[in-house]
This record gives C-alpha cells, structure tokens and sequence, in this order.
C-alpha cells in the first residue's frame, strides 16, 4: 500500500488552543451545572465531589481564566497574523476561502447540503471552512464574551455594583445561566456530531489533535481546498510527517474521553430537564 | 377524794396503755418494721405491685418519716392491723395539689379507672417520698425528665393511650434545654415540668393548657422573655396576640422536643422548608437566587432566611423595623459582604423572572434567551438529524467502506516521509 501523503490543517498554537478550550470548558460545564441543576441528587454528590461549593467556585474561575487567556491568545494572533499582511492581503484574506468570516457562499452551501440530506441535490463540495465550521467558531466567540462578562459580573458583584445598578446582577445571571446551557448542549450534541458521531467520521477526527489530514482525506471532503492549493502551487509547503501512531493512539484516548463526559453530562442534562416537567 | 385520784391514774395509765397499742407518729415506724422491714416472711404482705422492699434507710431519710407509717396507711392504726386495707389518699394532706391533680388530662384518666396513668406514687414515690429539693428525688429537675420517660417513652403503653409523641424523654436528652440540664449541670434548663407543668397537665387541645397556640409563647417566654417582648412586637407576634392562628410560635421554628442549637448545619437548612411552608413564593424565588441554590445543595455558608429577616423580630419590608427595610438593607448586606455599596442594594431579591408584570425587564431577558436556546436547538436539531440518515444512506452505499480518516493511525505502513 502506498504510504499516505499528509498536509497541516491546522498548526500547533491553534491545535494547542483548541485543546485549552475543550479542558476548560468541560471543567467550567463539571463545575457549573451543580448550580444550575441544584435541586437534584447529582448535583449535591459532584458538588462535594468538587469539595463543597466554595472548591467548585474557584475551580470554576479557574476555568474561566484559562477562557480569558485562550479568548486573548487567539485575539492577539489574530491581530499580528493580520498585521504582517499588506493592507490589500488582509481584505483579500479576510473574504477569502480561508477566512472564518461568513460569506453568501456559506449560505448557499448551507442550502444545498440540506437539499443533499433530502436526495435532492449532489454534494456539495468543501473547501478550508465548512459553513458548520465557521458556525462553531463564531460561537466560540459569542459564547465566551456573553458568558464571560456575564460572568464576571457575577464573580465580582461588589466591583461592579459600584458603578451600576444592582438588577444587572439578576440579568447576569439569566444571561449566564442559559447561554452556558445552550453552550453545553450545542457543543456536546451537535458539535460533537459534526466531528465524531457523523457516519462518516464515526469514532472520531483526530486532525484537530494531530493538525494533519491525508491527501486522500483532502480529495474526498475538502476537494475544492485541494484543487485550489494544487491550482496555487502551495499544496506541498503544507506537507508534513505522518504523526505517530503512539501520538494518534493518545489524541484518541484524549478525545473519546472528553467524548464520554460531554456525552454524560448532555444526557443527565436532558434527563432533568424532562422528568422536571413531570415534577 | 381518794377515789377521784386512783380514777384519774386509771384513765391516765388506761390512755397511755391504749394509745400504747396503736404505732402513731415515729415511734410507731419501729413498731411497723418488725414485721415490714423483713423481705421474705412477709413478702405477701406487698399488696401494692410496685413495692419492692420497704428499708428503714428508704423511709426514715424521707420527708413523711415524721407522720410516720400510720400517717398514710391510716386504716392500719389497730396493732396488729386486719389483712386487707385500703389504698392510701394523698389528698387527706394534699388538698390543694389533689384539685390541681382531679382536673389534670392525668386526674381525669385516673377517674376512668385507668390503671396506667400517673399518679401521686408514679412520680414522687411512697416510701422514699423526697423534697423536689433533694438529688434523690425522682422530682428533682436533674431526674424529672426520666420520672415521666419511664412512661412516655414507653411506645406500647402511649400506643395505648393515643399519646402521639414519640419517645420524648429520647429527644428530649438530644436538645439545648436536654444537654443543658444533663452535660452542663444547668437545673434551670426548661424540662418537662417548665413546658407542660406538673399537677395541673393538660392536654395540647385544652384551653387551660400550657402548649395551647395562645399559651405556648408565654410558657417559653417564662424564660425567654426578651424575646416573647421582640416577638410580640413582631409581625408575626401581632398576628398571635390578636387570635389569628395562621403565625408561627415558639414550637413552629423550634420544634418542642427537638429544639437544638440554632447554628446546627441541618437545623439551618430546615428552616427555610420552615419560613417555606407558609412563604412558599418567597422559598422559590429564594432557590432560584445563588443564595438558596447554595443551601439546596446543602452548604449553610450563605445568606438563608434569618441572615436577612431575622428570627423573633421580624417585620414586614416597609416597616422601618425590618432589616430589610430601606434604610438598613444596605447593613444587612454587608454583614457578609462587607464591600457593598447602595448600588449593590438595588440587586431585586426574590425577583421572578417568569413574572412580566412585575419584573419586565427580567422576564424579557429570560424570553429572548428562551427563544434564542429553542431556535438553535430546533435548526440544528433538524439539520443533525438529517444528516445522520444521509450519512447512513451514504455508508450502506458505499457498501460499509472504511472511513478515509479513521485509518489515520491504523497503517502500519503510514510511516509518511521520515526524511
């Protein structure tokens, strides 16, 4: 068999980051929905299980530090990634295949990948960013500033209260409390479909962990970023190695394990939530 | 002249001779225990079931040594006395206390000929009848409380008697006033006696009792006085003193033989299933607050209740009284949060977001993320479900292929350029 041929999908800060939010989301949604969901018998047990409420109060900040600092991290990037182009290169960037940023195209991607679901169309091809994608992306962004200041409001009432109302601290605390909740469920149903549970993908896609997709892999599903790169010829400056199978073998433990507690936490929460209505 | 002094001698000698045979005041104790002092020539003579042995130690150390034997068993004064002889009657003494007693939820089962029910010798004794002053005595405050467990903490026998407290000599040793009296020594503790009083017992329905609903404050305020005057004043207590029944007293919060000290971890928490069970709109909006979400998951750390509304002296939020009130709401804050300012006052306690009327701003708050939640959740929803059947359809199409990106890993020979 031919040895496969790998390109970097995506390079080490970013996958570095990404690890940093799957660790403090998951603690931030472990120690935050003991609150939320206070009434029930779970909820007392991981709440001691944390070590009281006080424990579970600072591992919660904690989690919302490394939040901020990954949030900033990337911001900065952002920034001096842009700041390097010439004025030309960063418009062209940012409406460009490669830019997260929504385009009309997107929309009709979204379109026909749905009429494709009906068996009403071909499928549609992809090429760096899927609309799914930039979806989870923006929402990153959404999620961590509407609960993050919601957040620290609440983290820090009395700072706050000092320069406004008091009855912002009730809103903060429905706008954190729902959106964490939306959150949670979007990222461990959908977002985990998207990346693990498709057929396609099924058990997982380790390219966020590794950076590395094969050539293969390229042709099949992002074959509009392939032709183009080839077209460019830029395909072989994203060659890299192969990653290790040990690697590979760790990134899938990693992941199927943040799979499973997402998976239980998503499932206890949908559990709730209907026996509630029968309360 | 001579006849009229041998006659006199005569009756005088025929006096003491008579009064010679009949045992009276102590010497006749001496004359009694000759035979009831020996245990088993004479145990048949213990008519009375509970009787062990009389000792002369028992009866001479007792408060009616001095009207010795005869001074209760009246009807054995002919020496030697007939076998069978009546039951003895306190009252011939006890008037007073035999009245108190004849109307008492006791007296009054006893007049029914109830067999069971206390009565004079159950809690004092017979022989060995002490002071209530005296450690020995079953009355005595230190012994009382076990003087009416030997009965109330008997579950058969209150079964009997429809008595619904359980076992409350138990309890009673587990609360303040329980551990006050017996690990501090303390006799002034409130026992039995203080709360239900001694001869004159009557029941909770009773209008002349000491627990009634009207009397239960001021049988604890015997004690507690400062704070029957706060409760009083309170807006509960108001409710009291006119006759509304609908206001917690004393044994509402502080259950009568449960008391325990009022910082205990779980005696916090049940306090607010106590204010709970009549401000049930107040407990709701309390547990959707970080407050009462802390304490329902059983941490007492933070803000209940009494922290906010106090206990005895509680007012209603526009009375200038309360704690609450606009002018001390921002000192009640900074009892734990030192840092407060009047902003920080502003923050609407027990605010209900679901209540458009009363809370618009909350409740469209609420509305928008509501909708924000089911819009996500329903496209995506749909969009997910979808494209799992497509995907399936796809897979069973391709004949079951291996994914491309799962072999990542599972070559072996996917060594790539190691150059």
């Amino acid at each position: 068999m031919v040895s496969s041929v790998y390109y970097q999908r995506f390079d080490p800060f970013h996958r570095f980051l990404h690890i940093l939010v799957m660790i403090s989301f998951l603690g931030l949604a472990i120690t935050g929905l003991p609150l939320k969901f206070h009434y029930t018998g779970w909820a007392v047990m991981l709440a001691n299980l944390l070590g009281g409420f006080k424990s579970a109060g600072y591992l919660h900040r904690l989690c919302a530090i490394i939040t901020f600092f990954y949030f900033f991290a990337h911001l900065f990037s952002v920034a001096a990634f842009l700041w390097k182009k010439k004025r030309g290169q960063i418009l062209r960037f940012l409406f460009g295949p490669e830019s997260p940023i929504p385009s009309f195209q997107d929309f009709k991607d979204m379109v026909n990948h749905i009429r494709w679901f009906l068996g009403k169309g071909p499928e549609p091809k992809w090429d760096f960013w899927t609309y799914w994608e930039k979806f989870d992306y923006w929402a990153v962004w959404w999620g961590v500033i509407i609960i993050g200041l919601s957040g620290l409001f609440l983290w820090f009432p009395m700072l706050f209260t000092r320069y406004l109302p008091g009855w912002l601290c009730n809103i903060a605390v429905i706008i954190h409390s729902d959106e964490a909740l939306l959150a949670i469920g979007f990222i461990f149903s959908i977002h985990f479909f998207n990346t693990h549970l498709r057929p396609e993908k099924f058990p997982m896609d380790t390219v966020i962990f590794t950076g590395a997709i094969t050539e293969e892999e390229m042709k099949e599903e992002r074959s509009l970023l392939y032709e183009r790169l080839k077209s460019q010829n830029t395909l072989d400056k994203l060659r890299i190695h192969a990653p290790l199978p040990e690697i590979v073998r760790l990134y899938k433990i990693f992941g199927l394990g943040a799979l499973i507690i997402g998976i239980s936490i998503i499932i206890t929460v949908i559990w709730t939530e209907i026996t509630i209505m029968f309360r | 002249m001579k006849n009229f002094i041998i006659v006199r001698f005569a009756i005088i000698l025929a006096v003491i001779f008579f009064l010679s045979c009949f045992p009276v005041g102590a010497e006749d104790v001496e004359k009694c225990f000759q035979c009831h002092n020996k245990i088993s020539e004479f145990e048949n003579l213990n008519s009375l079931k509970k009787i062990e042995s009389i000792t002369s130690s028992e009866f001479v150390s007792s408060m009616h040594v001095k009207i010795g034997c005869t001074g209760c068993h009246s009807d054995a004064i002919k020496f030697p006395h007939d076998k069978k002889h009546g039951k003895v009657n306190c009252s011939a003494c006890h008037s007073n206390i035999e009245e108190e007693y004849s109307n008492s939820v006791h007296g009054k089962s006893s007049g029914n000929g109830d067999e069971d029910v206390a009565k004079c010798i159950d809690c004092h004794g017979y022989h060995n009848t002490r002071s209530v002053k005296d450690i020995h005595s079953p009355i005595f405050p230190y012994n009382l409380p076990l003087t009416c467990g030997k009965c109330h903490d008997n579950t058969s026998m209150m079964l009997r008697h429809r008595v619904n407290v359980q076992t409350p000599y138990k309890m009673y040793v587990e609360t303040v006033h329980g551990k006050g009296l017996f690990k501090a020594g303390l006799l002034v503790s409130a026992s039995c006696k203080d709360c239900h009083g001694v001869h004159n017992i009557k029941k909770k329905e009773d209008v002349d009792s000491l627990i009634t609903f009207n009397n239960i404050p001021k049988t604890c305020g015997k004690c507690h006085i400062k704070v029957l005057e706060e409760f009083k004043a309170s807006v509960h207590g108001q409710v009291w003193i006119k006759g509304g029944k609908n206001a917690p007293t004393c044994v509402t919060c502080h259950l009568p033989h449960q008391v325990v000290a009022t910082d205990r971890k779980d005696y916090k928490l049940s306090i607010i299933q106590t204010c709970g069970s009549c401000h049930r709109d107040l407990m709701k909006t309390y547990r959707s607050s970080y407050h009462g979400k802390i304490t329902s998951l059983g941490f007492v750390e933070v803000a209940d209740c009494v922290d906010c509304h106090h206990y005895h002296n509680t007012f209603p939020g526009s009375d200038p009284r309360s704690i609450t009130s606009q002018k001390q709401i921002l000192a009640t804050c900074r009892k734990c949060h030192p840092n407060a300012t009047t902003n920080t006052t502003k923050f609407l306690n027990h605010a209900d977001p679901h209540n458009r009327h009363k809370y618009p701003q909350l409740f469209y708050v609420w509305a928008s993320m509501n909708l924000l939640l089911f819009s996500v959740f329903t496209f995506f929803g749909i969009h997910t479900v979808l494209w799992l059947i497509r995907g399936l359809y796809e897979k069973r199409k391709n004949g079951n292929q291996k994914n491309v990106k799962s072999v990542i890993g599972d070559n072996k020979e996917d060594t790539g350029e190691r150059s």
